[in-house]
Order: C-alpha cells, then sequence, then structure tokens
C-alpha cells in the first residue's frame, strides 16, 4: 500500500453536456496523474453515489454522467467544494495478474506486419511484448477493454488501415504505442499478434474482474497444446 | 403467455430505459434509442416507465399473441393492423388470443415502441432487460428479434387505462439543439459558424452506436490529438476526415475524437427518430437554457 498525502492541484471542472459533467487533471498520461484519477474517482462513485448515474474514468480525466434530476451546476459546485479539501491519497499496489497468450501463427494474425514495420523478428517482438508488467490505466470502448500503457516503445507499430469487423475474443494486440486485449469479440484496428485462452470479460463477474482500473498485468507466452488446455477457462 | 415473431422487421429489440452504473467498465447503458416514447407507450398502459418494450426500426413485421393481453404503441406512426384492421397509436389496444399484428414501414421517423401490459419479460441482466447488441447480451438473447422466437410477456390483470393523459412532446427532426462540446474550442469561429448554420443529412451507415451526419466537412485547429476520455451521450464527435458523428445510445464509453458540440438531453429522443436521408439543423443553445429545457422535457412525464 502505497500512501500519500497532499494538497493536490484541484482538477478543472466543466459541464460536458447538459447532463455531465468532465473533470479533468494535468494534461498527459502518466501514472502520478493516473493515481490521482483513480483515487478521486473511487472517492466521487462512494461520496454522490446517489447523485452519479455512470462514470468514465481515463487517462487524466472523469467523466460524470449524472443521475435522473440531478443539476449540473449544483452538482459542479459540490465537487469544486470536494476539491477544496486536503486529500490523502491511498494507492493501492496490486498484485501482478499474468495472463497467458499463444503468439502462435494460427492467432497472431499480424505479426509479420508487426515484424516488418519493427524489423523485429517474431522471437523478440514475444520477447520483448512478455517482459515488462503493464498497467491498466482504465476500461473503456466495449466490455472490459483495457488501455494498458507501459509498452516497449520498439515494438509501436500503426494501426490497420481499416480494421477488422470481427476480432476474435481474446486477442493481443498493438496499436500504434499502446498494446490491449479484446476481452469480447468486437471490431478492431490493431494489429493482432496472438491470443490468450481465458475468459477475461464475464458479465457474472462484473463486480471484480480482473482486468480493472489499476491492474498490474504480465504476459508470458504458452504453446498452442496449452492454449487449448486453458481454453475457456475463467479467470 | 408469448408473443411469436413470424416475419421480423428491420430492426425489432427488447429495450428499457438501460443499463446504468457500468461505463466504467466499458459497457454503455443501451435502453430504448427514444426513450419519451418508449414511457408514454407504458405509460398509456399503466404500467412502469421501465417496464420492458419492443423497439421496432424503420419498419415492423408480424407478431402472434397467445394469450388475451393489451398493447399500446407511440413514437413514430408505423401503419399497424389486426385482420386488416388498422389499429391506433398512443391508445391502449386490446389483442385476443390468436391475434397476429402487423407492422409495416414507418410514415414518419425511426422508431415506434410496442409496449405491452406489464411488460416483456426476459431475464434481467445487471438489473436491466435492455439489448446489448456489441457484446450480443441480455434483452432476447442479445440479438435482434428472428423468425419463430418466443417473448415471454408477463400477465396481465383487469385495469382500468389512464386515457386523459397527454405528452406535448416535439418530435420535428428538423431542428436539433445543442450546447457547445469539449473540445468547442478546438474549432475556429468558421467551423463553428459551419456546424451551427448549414445542413446535416443523416448517412445510411448510422446505427444505435452513433449516427453519421453528412454536411460541412469540419477541422479542429491543431494537429495534435486529444487523450482518449469519457464520451457523453449526445456528443457530437468530428473524426479526422472532417466527418460528424452523434454518439448515440450503444456507444463506445470512451473515444479520441474532438466534440464539438453536444445534443440537448431534451432533443435526445429526436436523434432517435433520425432516419437516413433526413435532413436537420442543429441550434446553439446555452447550458443554462439547455437545463431549463431539461427540467420542462422531464415534468411532461409527471402526470
Amino acid at each position: 500500500m502505497k500512501y500519500k498525502k497532499e494538497k493536490i492541484q484541484s482538477p478543472s471542472i466543466t459541464p460536458a453536456s447538459d447532463r455531465s459533467i468532465m473533470l479533468r487533471f494535468e494534461d498527459g498520461i502518466s501514472e502520478y496523474i493516473h493515481e490521482h484519477v483513480y483515487y478521486f474517482h473511487s472517492l466521487l462513485v462512494k461520496k454522490f453515489k446517489k447523485k452519479i448515474a455512470n462514470t468514465s474514468p481515463a487517462y487524466n480525466s472523469i467523466l460524470i454522467r449524472l443521475a435522473d434530476g440531478v443539476s449540473v451546476w449544483r452538482m459542479i459546485a459540490k465537487l469544486k467544494q470536494l476539491f477544496e479539501e486536503e486529500h490523502e491519497i491511498y494507492i493501492e499496489q496490486k498484485q501482478t495478474v499474468k495472463i497467458p497468450v499463444c503468439y502462435d501463427k494460427e492467432f497472431a494474425l499480424d505479426i509479420d506486419r508487426v515484424s516488418k514495420h519493427t524489423k523485429l523478428s517474431t522471437d523478440e517482438i514475444i520477447h520483448l511484448h512478455t517482459k515488462r508488467k503493464y498497467l491498466v490505466y482504465f476500461l473503456g470502448f466495449s466490455p472490459g477493454f483495457p488501455y494498458i500503457g507501459g509498452m516497449d516503445q520498439k515494438l509501436e507499430t500503426p494501426r490497420l488501415n481499416s480494421p477488422r469487423i470481427e476480432v476474435m475474443q481474446g486477442s493481443v494486440a498493438i496499436g500504434g504505442k499502446q498494446t490491449g486485449i479484446y476481452p469480447i469479440t468486437s471490431p478492431g484496428g490493431w494489429n493482432i499478434i496472438g491470443r490468450t485462452p481465458l475468459i477475461l470479460f464475464d458479465w457474472n463477474k462484473i463486480s471484480n474482474p480482473i482486468l480493472q482500473m489499476g491492474a498490474r498485468i504480465q504476459f508470458y507466452a504458452i504453446s498452442h497444446k496449452e492454449f487449448s488446455q486453458h481454453q475457456g477457462t475463467l479467470f | 403467455m408469448n408473443l411469436t415473431v413470424i416475419k421480423p422487421g428491420f430492426q425489432d429489440l427488447v429495450q428499457d430505459l438501460g443499463r446504468d452504473g457500468y461505463t466504467h467498465l466499458g459497457i454503455s447503458p443501451t435502453g430504448a434509442a427514444d426513450k419519451a416514447s418508449m414511457k408514454i407507450a407504458n405509460l398509456l398502459l399503466g404500467n412502469n416507465v421501465n417496464d420492458p418494450v419492443i423497439e421496432i426500426t424503420l419498419f415492423g413485421g408480424s407478431y402472434s399473441f397467445d394469450c388475451k393481453t393489451t398493447v399500446c404503441f407511440a413514437g413514430s406512426h408505423f401503419p399497424a393492423s389486426i385482420k386488416g384492421k388498422e389499429i391506433p397509436f398512443l391508445k391502449p389496444v386490446t389483442v385476443k388470443q390468436g391475434d397476429i399484428l402487423t407492422i409495416s414501414g414507418s410514415t414518419s421517423g425511426a422508431r415506434c415502441y410496442l409496449a405491452i401490459q406489464n411488460g416483456f419479460n426476459v431475464a434481467k441482466l445487471l438489473e436491466s432487460s435492455s439489448t446489448h447488441l456489441m457484446s450480443k447480451s441480455g434483452g432476447y438473447r442479445g440479438r435482434n428479434l428472428e423468425l419463430n422466437d418466443k417473448i415471454p410477456f408477463n400477465k396481465p390483470e383487469k385495469r382500468q387505462f389512464p386515457l386523459d393523459l397527454k405528452f406535448a412532446i416535439n418530435y420535428d427532426r428538423s431542428v436539433i439543439r445543442a450546447t457547445p462540446g469539449l473540445q468547442y474550442n478546438l474549432f475556429d469561429k468558421p467551423y463553428q459558424k459551419l456546424f451551427f448554420g448549414k445542413e446535416f443529412t443523416v448517412s445510411h451507415q448510422s446505427n444505435r452506436m452513433g449516427i453519421r451526419i453528412n454536411g460541412p466537412k469540419l477541422q479542429k485547429n491543431t494537429i495534435q490529438d486529444i487523450i482518449t476520455e469519457g464520451l457523453p451521450l449526445g456528443a457530437v464527435q468530428v473524426t479526422g476526415s472532417g466527418d460528424s458523428i452523434i454518439t448515440f445510445v450503444d456507444h463506445q464509453t470512451t473515444g479520441g475524437y474532438p466534440k464539438i458540440a453536444n445534443v440537448i438531453a431534451a432533443d435526445m429522443h429526436k436523434v432517435g427518430q433520425l432516419r437516413p436521408g433526413d435532413s436537420f439543423t442543429f441550434e446553439h443553445i446555452t447550458m443554462d437554457k439547455a437545463e431549463s429545457l431539461y427540467q420542462e422535457h422531464k415534468a411532461i412525464f409527471k402526470q
């Protein structure tokens, strides 16, 4: 458990629409900003439970969609008040989640493209991709989709020119500077370099998903045989 | 007690008011595209406003009932009949066992709502019966209704229907009111003027995730991308190629396109009624005005 006590710089708080409010912290993407987003997101959800319908925390912002009947301006006043107080920021250090990935050609539809662009061999790509621990900044886009930071920039590869209509559930991919996993089958434009046999999004385990905001994850390579053994396993 | 699909429509979906509370997990709320009409259909039956209904888009199909009950239509007008007899909208209609309800193409906007006494009865997913198409979950098997599907409905009881209710909803789709969006200032004055002055036409590539609209090409005044952030319902996103998209009920929860404007809550039902080929303009509204319009809109349903 990390523990900090500091007077933080208040985020800018503006209406995003007549039913939503945007809180923006410093400009940029960093673990430091993430810690603020994480902490204040938890605090807001707890403190204003009845006034908030939905939230979307992101890299350096939190969008609050208001519950029926709550006024934007009155809520903004309440939020401003909250940020005038001093806050102790607690960050729970989470255990690293290990995620098996089969990088076999059968699943790694675009690994040759990544190889060509990065001038790295398949083995080097796998090595660099599995070496680091990554941070899940937040979930967004589609159910359970993690925005993951910390990929080795040697692996950076531009997105596909036109997105695929269907990317299979469990696909592990690289899109620009980011790496990600598709927890459900969905459209997608990232370079697919492997697939995990694990089910990472489950409607019945929604309260404690394995891929959640603030989680640390690390990939490890498995064979095709191991993939088959694990297939469909709930995390 | 079931409704059986004899012939499916273009897109028949079980919907309610949506699934709030999960956007932080990437799960959009979904729910009826035109929540005002959905509420009206329910209220006219004396139902709870959130009782599950069937949302019918562009054209309907044929449906049979295996038990006597009462239904009610609201929203855009779709000619509908039982045994060749046209049935009215905005009025409770009794259907008998074995009756076949036939619904044809809309003569006005994109959607109508078929409510049934005490609601359709599908398993709830995270407290909601709305269909979440992206994950193929919720509603009836997570998808559009198909041939021979049997949608269970709740048992009707003897009931006095509230016949004196009137709902002053504006369905005019030629003007959609919007507040400046989160990145309004990333667009220079001439582009802001184009946006709030020129006509837009709804593209055929629209769906419940987003309404694509063709109109003036818009360009932000910086080459820098914005950092991915939460998307409000009704946000008008401008893509890299300058096209505009209205963020709609099945939207992705976060996105990286700049948002020039945001449709006001009191006009979101109109967005649910936009159909391909419709032309309209955006009217600029201040946040204060939008809030008072929202309060007025809400009051319509409190009778």
